[in-house]
């Protein structure tokens, strides 16, 4: 093959390439990857198709702001924070209790809540996982930061089954109104620890476009204008302020910022913080969004935004939002079009396949900006 | 350290077996100063000082668990709801075996690893420890511990962790999807013997497809990762190590169209024109069938003449494989764990052993040392895969049911424990690190609670008179819901403060 013609070799590419998407269309089509039937479901119904683009563009606001802590982590210093998907299982817990504080019985038997104490809840859940993720931070990674970086993912991923089971046993405080009415917000946990808990119901369901084919609801647009402004305000901060320079220069050279002056120790507690306090808004924007959580939520949660940070270019915030908002995009439509059952394994192939063929990303390159 | 009657490590050593024989009491003495024995024997000085140190610590030791376990058997057993502890076990005599046993192991183990002859020195541990090995089931089987079924499985995870120790500890690849070949381990047993989908070929011939198979896939999968780095490595496998599973659930109607004449048929509207290759009767084809899985799955076939031979005296064995009668699967098992621990501690030792260790200490020089890294790394990421692939199919068969649910990313993460638990690299410490982990997850978890519920209830909970209250701590502390939380911090303490293990790997590792 050595001495062949650079015709010949694009031919033989070609041929490669018809061969890979043949094969694709064979072995992929228990996996939803059918192109007849994906074609009737867009001829059928065509308008489904901007209302997935809707319904990606929500879940990939979550995904985004969950991505978010990840990338600057590992920004910062080159940890996958195992973890962090952990923390927003427990951000979506907070956020569930908080609400519950406020909620009320509906005449139907339901719960619901009005929409300042969602807005309120914010604060407490975003509190609650910046300490968490500092303390971990402190606690379980600082010690092992000269050490080669797979003994901190191990330590990552330890902690990651210890709010897992966290995670659980916090259910057992559904158990608690029955004791005494002082607890009565919290019989929303119910009496399972690890049944699935419901929010209660906040935003109406109807669409705010009126009578039009496609539905947007309240959720929708909320989760999108917060995670617009929290990407926005977190680039501002990044980008414009003192401690934003020293960010970036604590992921640029370690050493060198230290030199500089720098507390590197404070400014990957600060990380921490941030990326943290992220993944407690992501929880709140969650039970919106979804009205429901459970413990184990956090493992497929945070492959997803893991995998939106190392499409969009691990380390890069923008491509963080990028790649957040594609994977809700891939997301969305293969719930549609392909098989809601395929669409973790959609994701993760997504994952393995920019991991082998691109690591850096869409928008990452080698040395380049970071976090 | 020579004056002293126990060091530091046999102390920690009898104060966790004594927490087992507080929370079990009973026969489990036999067993426990047998442990501690052992420890004790293995801990001192290779000289006749150390025999004679060994014989006065062990006694020691076994006295201090004979007593823990004569407060299970007085005090404990008259908390609520506790386990009976049979009477025979109970006897003075047991107590004497207990301190004779304790006293004898130790100064027999000391007493081999002080012989002057090299050859006593190297096989006679081994040859106690099979001894051993096999006189367990007897043992198990006439006290009524119910420890077998523990001790099988702890087995189907050591081979794992054997496995993976090839792959993560020999050369420092953390593969954190391992439990897929776990997965194809299983579920080609689960296909290749039983109903499911109609192929029933012997135990004998699929065990090893299935860790053909298991390989492969080891290979296929291994190929594209090799020239990630640790972490990007460690995140790949980990994405298939999730496909997979995802895979076998969703197996469950299959039909496939040839790609071309289907696009084709729909564009010219002749649906015969699409040409069905798989699952093209009136139902799909159904693989795996879904969440509910597989079941039942052929047990391992023996020849009905060996059965009849062993069921007369003198052995009066039941040598049929099933449910129950561990015996047969405890041997077959066990027999599986030795011939790999062989294989691998002669492949440790050979070239392709050392050149697996030189790759994970500097992998740049490894490869200027003319060490071939895609070969080197790919047999690893193989033979890891067969093992796993070895205990997947024996477990599939010993349960007689695969499910999706059974190969969750848990499973990875808890034969990593094992690993790193006992010593990444060291094939003892991942054999410990294996059976504690096993023990901790299916008996000891569950025993403590039994005593600690029975503690609550003639404490805390008689001050308690409100049932609300009492269901409350009663969930918030059962023992047997924080298994992930142990494995978890496991990992974290382990990390922080002993990541070598709690066997180190002899070979030592330069900085």
């Amino acid at each position: 093959m050595t001495n062949s013609s650079p015709t010949t070799r694009r031919v033989l590419r070609v041929l490669l390439i018809v061969a890979i998407i043949y094969i694709a269309l064979l072995i992929g089509q228990p996996a939803g990857l059918d192109l007849v039937k994906i074609g009737d479901d867009i001829a059928n119904n065509p308008g489904s198709i901007l209302q997935q683009l809707i319904i990606g563009l929500a879940n990939g606001a979550i995904v985004t702001i969950i991505a978010m802590g990840y990338t600057m982590v590992y920004g910062i210093i080159e940890l996958v924070n195992f973890a962090h998907g952990e923390v927003f299982m427990l951000g979506t817990f907070v956020s569930l209790v908080f609400v519950a504080l406020f909620s009320t019985t509906t005449a139907l038997g339901g719960q619901t809540a009005p929409l300042w104490a969602a807005l309120l809840g914010f604060i407490p859940a975003m509190l609650f996982c910046g300490l968490l993720n500092a303390g971990i931070e402190r606690a379980a990674y600082r010690r092992l930061r000269t050490q080669p970086k797979l003994v901190a993912l191990i330590s990552a991923i330890g902690v990651s089954f210890i709010l897992t089971n966290v995670g659980l046993q916090l259910g057992a405080l559904g158990k608690l109104p029955a004791i005494s009415p002082i607890f009565k917000s919290l019989s929303i946990l119910g009496l399972n620890n690890a049944a699935p808990k419901s929010f209660p119901v906040i935003l109406s369901n109807a669409n705010v476009l009126g009578d039009f084919p496609i539905r947007l609801t309240q959720a929708d647009v909320l989760v999108m204008v917060v995670a617009l402004a929290l990407v926005t305000a977190l680039t501002w901060f990044v980008q414009n302020t003192k401690l934003g320079k020293a960010m970036r220069a604590t992921a640029q050279n370690r050493d060198a910022a230290a030199m500089m002056g720098i507390d590197v120790d404070q400014i990957i507690t600060l990380t921490f913080l941030i990326g943290g306090a992220l993944a407690g808004a992501a929880g709140m924007m969650s039970g919106l969004y979804n009205g429901s959580m459970v413990f184990t939520m956090g493992f497929t949660a945070g492959l997803r935004s893991f995998t939106a940070a190392v499409l969009g270019g691990i380390g890069n915030i923008t491509g963080a939002a990028l790649g957040g908002v594609l994977i809700g995009l891939l997301a969305a439509f293969s719930d549609q079009y392909l098989s809601a059952r395929w669409t973790n394994a959609w994701v993760f192939l997504i994952l393995v396949l920019v991991l082998l063929i691109r690591p850096t990303g869409i928008l990452g390159q080698e040395g380049g900006e970071k976090a | 350290m020579k004056d002293k009657l126990l060091n530091n490590a046999e102390i920690t050593a009898i104060a966790l077996m004594g927490f087992v024989a507080l929370i079990v009491g009973g026969w489990s003495v036999i067993i426990l100063v047998v442990l501690v024995g052992a420890f004790i024997g293995v801990s001192v000085e290779p000289d006749p000082s150390g025999v004679r140190r060994a014989g006065v610590s062990g006694a020691l030791g076994a006295l201090i668990l004979v007593i823990i376990t004569l407060i299970h058997n007085t005090l404990i057993i008259r908390l609520p709801d506790q386990d009976s502890i049979p009477v025979a076990a109970q006897n003075i005599g047991v107590y004497l075996v207990a301190l004779a046993l304790g006293t004898g192991v130790a100064m027999l183990v000391a007493f081999l690893r002080a012989h002057a002859d090299a050859r006593v020195r190297r096989y006679g541990l081994m040859a106690l420890m099979l001894v051993a090995a096999v006189l367990f089931p007897f043992f198990e089987k006439q006290s009524g511990l119910f420890w077998a079924n523990t001790v099988i499985v702890a087995m189907i995870y050591s081979l794992q962790a054997l496995g993976l120790n090839i792959v993560a500890g020999y050369a420092g690849m953390l593969d954190l999807g391992y439990v897929a070949f776990f997965a194809i381990g299983g579920y080609t047993m689960a296909l290749l013997n039983s109903p499911q989908i109609n192929v029933q070929l012997l135990f004998w011939l699929v065990i090893w497809i299935a860790a053909a198979a298991a390989a492969v896939f080891g290979l296929i999968l291994g190929a594209p990762v090799l020239p990630l780095r640790g972490d990007y490595l460690a995140i790949v496998t980990l994405g298939f190590g999730e496909i997979v599973p995802i895979v076998f659930k969703n197996l469950e109607a299959v039909r496939i169209y040839e790609p071309v004449t289907e696009i084709l048929s729909a564009i010219l509207r002749q649906p015969n024109l699409a040409l069905c290759l798989v699952g093209c009767g009136e139902d799909p084809f159904n693989l795996t069938n879904g969440t509910q899985g597989v079941s039942p799955i052929g047990r391992p076939e023996v020849p009905t003449g060996l059965i009849a031979f062993f069921k007369n005296p003198p052995f009066n064995t039941d040598l049929t494989f099933l449910p129950g009668n561990y015996l047969p699967w405890y041997f077959l098992i066990l027999v599986l764990l030795v011939v790999s621990i062989f294989f691998i501690s002669r492949l440790r030792q050979s070239r392709i052993g050392r050149a697996w260790v030189a790759i994970r200490e500097d992998e740049l020089a490894a490869n200027a040392m003319g060490i071939n890294l895609v070969q080197t790394k790919l047999t690893a990421f193989m033979l890891g895969a067969m093992f796993s692939g070895f205990a997947g199919a024996f477990y599939a068969s010993y349960v007689s049911f695969v499910s999706p649910d059974a190969f969750e990313f848990s499973i990875s993460v808890i034969v990593l424990c094992m690993v790193i638990l006992g010593g990444s690299g060291s094939i003892t410490g991942v054999l410990l690190g294996a059976f504690i982990i096993k023990a901790v997850d299916l008996l000891l978890l569950d025993e403590f609670q039994v005593v600690l519920g029975g503690l609550l209830q003639v404490t805390v909970f008689r001050a308690i008179e409100s049932q609300d209250v009492r269901l409350f701590f009663n969930s918030l502390l059962d023992a047997t819901q924080y298994k992930l939380l142990l494995f978890g911090l496991i990992l974290v303490l382990m990390m922080q403060f002993r990541p070598q293990g709690l066997v180190p790997s002899v070979a030592p590792r330069r900085k």
